[in-house]
């Protein structure tokens, strides 16, 4: 019996996001130092959640299991010393592709029908939206090197950019909600 | 009305990123909002789309179409939906249709397997649409509905009640009467008018004179099926007219092979009946007004119904299924008998201890059936009961033995 295009998807989604949260684990691992143990536990953590979210169907476990191993490359990081660790913009654009991995096998689990030929290809869309990420990363990555020096000033303004970040995404979302 | 929601994108990926930026500020190490990143430009590029792309569904472009509109019990009735390109559609099927799995060759048609007859309304659905980032979703409910009628699988019946009085269209039963036709009756003398190839020959020459042959027409009834849905308790109700409706069905079946006209009279929830008809159609229509008894089943009439003279014609036999659980069923009977109809019955009673838990009850409920019963059989009212729908094909030899022993009634 031939599988159907959901199931398909389902299954390969799911196994992409396993061996994607395999691999961010073991990156998290390399030169880890005395935070091993650490990074250990939370990749640990962070691929049972995978797991679970692809096993139970539970998308909201994408985002859980992108923190845990985000933390974990940073409990690794902070042990190799001051300088910016080359492999974060990947890490980054790969933790995105991680969650929307978990959240695609997961949505692909339900029982409604779902009508083919959509607009935008979501592997189209998932594609764009790593590689623009990595971009992203790349170029904030570049910006982060050039020396600054840190005093109150900046980081109060830093502290500015992030209140005014955070309160753009809640308007935001709060605007484009309200619409029904 | 088109609803909308935020996906768990909005609150996570927002978390995140605010979350990541934090940490780099207490930190003082940029890989924190780094790793963020993503997240926050995910979010600001999705909700940016989502005001443009996203449209609230025009009902009217989605539709559920039932490949066939009927079906037999165990048959699978096939689902076209049509819905735009790459939405979710969660249907709402009636109980008496279950899932058997999408073809994966055709994606867009459901396919349900028919477990209970009745007439399934389908087209109750809801189509869900995201925008390409999958940061809201759009429910937008669709209800343009048909009804899928599946019909009982009926027993197979080898005969039917006959009818006391036989019209004039050509059938399947013998007539008493004389006439052209196939079985033979008797001989007579020759008379003027007589058929030059009804002579009977060796008749002829043994008594020298010319005698013919008398042969007896073959003529089809009207037959009006009755169907009691009175009841006291709504799951008795329910128990009793799913047997009765099967009942009927196979009967139907009978009738229409034996080219009977057949009509449909139920009485109980709401007065219907369907005009006498010969054929296919009439068939279809009395099925048809089987299935629906269900859908109106759930008002309820406990006078005796007066049924209207134009309803039920003059010669017509009248069998009713009934489960004699309810006088007002049986005394709408006894005045049909009494206004000169040839009425008949087949008891299909459920088992008393559905009816009664105690034995003093479930031998009330017998006795009460037994009072019923007689009540009618005193009006010349033929009735058998089967106990199942196995013994159904026994109660209808069992009726026609005990009308050859009742005195016939005429109208």
């Amino acid at each position: 019996v031939p599988a159907s295009p959901a199931a398909r998807a389902r299954l390969t989604a799911g196994a992409f996001a396993v061996v994607s949260a395999l691999a961010l684990g073991a990156v998290s691992l390399q030169d880890a130092g005395t935070w091993r143990p650490i990074a250990l536990g939370l990749a640990a953590i962070a691929l049972v959640v995978t797991i679970a979210g692809v096993g139970l169907g539970l998308p909201a476990c994408g985002p859980v299991a992108a923190g845990l191993l985000g933390a974990a490359f940073l409990s690794s990081s902070s042990g190799r010393g001051a300088a910016l660790d080359a492999r974060t913009p990947f890490v980054a654009a790969a933790l995105l592709l991680l969650a929307e991995l978990i959240a695609w096998s997961a949505e692909a689990r339900t029982q409604a029908i779902l009508v083919p030929g959509a607009p935008v290809p979501r592997l189209a869309v998932l594609t764009v939206a790593a590689g623009t990420s990595l971009v992203a990363a790349t170029l904030l990555a570049a910006l982060v090197t050039i020396p600054v020096g840190r005093d109150l000033a900046l980081t109060a303004s830093g502290a500015t950019a992030v209140a005014l970040l955070t309160a753009m995404l809640v308007g935001l979302a709060q605007r484009r909600s309200a619409r029904t | 009305v088109t609803t909308r929601w935020p996906t768990f994108r909005i609150a996570a990926y927002s978390s995140l990123a605010v979350l990541g930026a934090v940490a780099a500020l207490v930190l003082g190490r940029p890989e924190p909002a780094l790793l963020a990143s993503p997240f926050a430009l995910y979010l600001a590029v999705g909700l940016a789309l989502a005001d443009e792309r996203t449209a609230a569904l025009d009902p009217a472009t989605a539709a559920v179409r039932p490949r066939q509109l009927r079906a037999v019990e165990g048959d699978v009735v096939e689902l076209e939906i049509d819905a735009p390109p790459g939405s979710e559609v969660r249907l709402t099927v009636p109980t008496g249709l279950s899932p058997i799995g999408a073809d994966p060759a055709s994606p867009r048609v459901a396919r349900f397997a028919a477990r209970r007859w009745g007439a399934h309304r389908v087209g109750r659905m809801s189509v869900r649409t995201t925008d390409p980032l999958r940061l809201f979703i759009n429910e937008t409910p669709v209800d343009h509905r048909d009804t899928v009628r599946v019909h009982p699988s009926a027993a197979t019946l080898r005969r039917a009640v006959a009818a006391a009085e036989l019209q004039r269209r050509v059938g399947n039963h013998t007539s008493r009467a004389r006439g052209d036709g196939v079985e033979f009756a008797d001989v007579r003398p020759f008379t003027r008018g007589d058929r030059a190839r009804s002579v009977n020959w060796r008749a002829s020459a043994r008594r020298n004179e010319l005698w013919v042959n008398d042969r007896r027409p073959e003529r089809n009834a009207d037959v009006v099926l009755l169907l009691d849905t009175f009841g006291d308790d709504h799951a008795h109700r329910h128990a009793s007219l799913e047997r009765a409706v099967r009942a009927l069905a196979a009967i139907a079946v009978a009738y229409h092979g034996q080219r009977d006209r057949l009509g449909l009279l139920t009485f109980g929830g709401q007065l219907r009946w369907v005009p006498l008809g010969l054929g296919e159609r009439a068939l279809f229509r009395v099925v048809d007004g089987l299935l629906d008894t269900e859908i109106l089943l759930s008002s309820s009439w406990d006078e005796v119904v007066r049924v209207p003279i134009g309803a039920l014609p003059t010669h017509a036999l009248l069998l009713a299924v009934t489960a004699l659980d309810n006088d007002t069923a049986v005394r709408t009977l006894i005045d049909l008998r009494g206004r000169g109809f040839d009425v008949a019955v087949v008891s299909l009673p459920l088992p008393t201890d559905a009816l009664a838990h105690t034995d003093l009850g479930r031998r009330l409920v017998a006795l009460q059936r037994d009072a019923r019963r007689l009540q009618l059989e005193r009006l010349g009212v033929a009735v058998s009961t089967a106990a199942s729908l196995d013994d159904l094909p026994v109660a209808i030899e069992e009726v026609e033995r005990c009308r050859r022993r009742l005195p016939r009634v005429r109208a």
